[in-house]
């Protein structure tokens, strides 16, 4: 799953860990969300959507299939 | 200036659950004190175990001091899953993938000492499985527990 997590995350001016204390998560959760390690549960894609005021499909988009 | 010690809820001291952004110093110690001091209680109480059946004698005191491990086994074992409730989602997935490690660290271990055993490798306890697996545990959570800050 593709996301565009870096951007809205520079456009505000926040760390990683400040990010994940807004969202409830660690630092190290942010982290592998950015780097595409890690696709969130709904609940956390539900937070981040209400934390940036954009719909889910506008953060997050799923990687095209060969 | 931000007062990060007293924003903190007392309940959740570690981990995750806090409305400011975190600060290095304080984040795992409670973590890694609680996985390091029930260890050390464990492995102290088997010792206490093993070495009573040698000097003291057959009694109620004797009988105490071997059940004793069990106590602080289920200490590790409350460590361990408070240390999984109170992470997020993707600590909570890196701690089950540490189970996953230990059970297969565990099995090609015993496996692999049980065909020792038919080579002529003396018969060992069950008690060495049991330490090992805690172990392989205890240093993956340590590491994750570590990192997660």
């Amino acid at each position: 799953m593709k996301n565009i997590l870096p951007e809205l995350r520079a456009e505000r001016g926040w760390t990683q860990a400040e990010l994940g204390a807004r969202l409830k998560v660690s630092r190290q959760t942010v982290n592998a969300l950015e780097t595409e390690r890690y696709e969130p549960s709904l609940s956390l894609a539900f937070a981040i959507a209400e934390l940036f005021q954009r719909p889910i499909e506008a953060i997050f988009r799923p990687k095209r299939r060969a | 200036m931000l007062d990060i010690e007293n924003s903190l809820p007392q309940s959740k001291a570690c981990f995750t659950s806090v409305e400011v952004p975190m600060e290095p110093p304080y984040w795992p110690k409670f973590a890694v004190r609680g996985v390091v001091s029930s260890q050390w209680a464990y492995w102290c109480s088997l010792a206490s175990a093993a070495m009573s059946v040698t000097f003291i004698p057959p009694g109620s005191v004797r009988t105490l001091v071997i059940l004793t491990p069990t106590l602080t086994a289920l200490l590790c074992v409350f460590i361990a899953y408070w240390l999984y409730r109170q992470s997020d989602e993707y600590i909570q997935l890196r701690l089950l993938r540490c189970v996953t490690i230990t059970a297969i660290v565990v099995m090609f271990c015993t496996l692999g000492y049980f065909f020792m055993e038919l080579f002529g490798f003396p018969h060992v306890s069950l008690l060495w499985v049991n330490l090992l697996g805690w172990s392989v545990f205890n240093v993956q959570l340590l590491f994750v527990v570590l990192r997660a800050r």
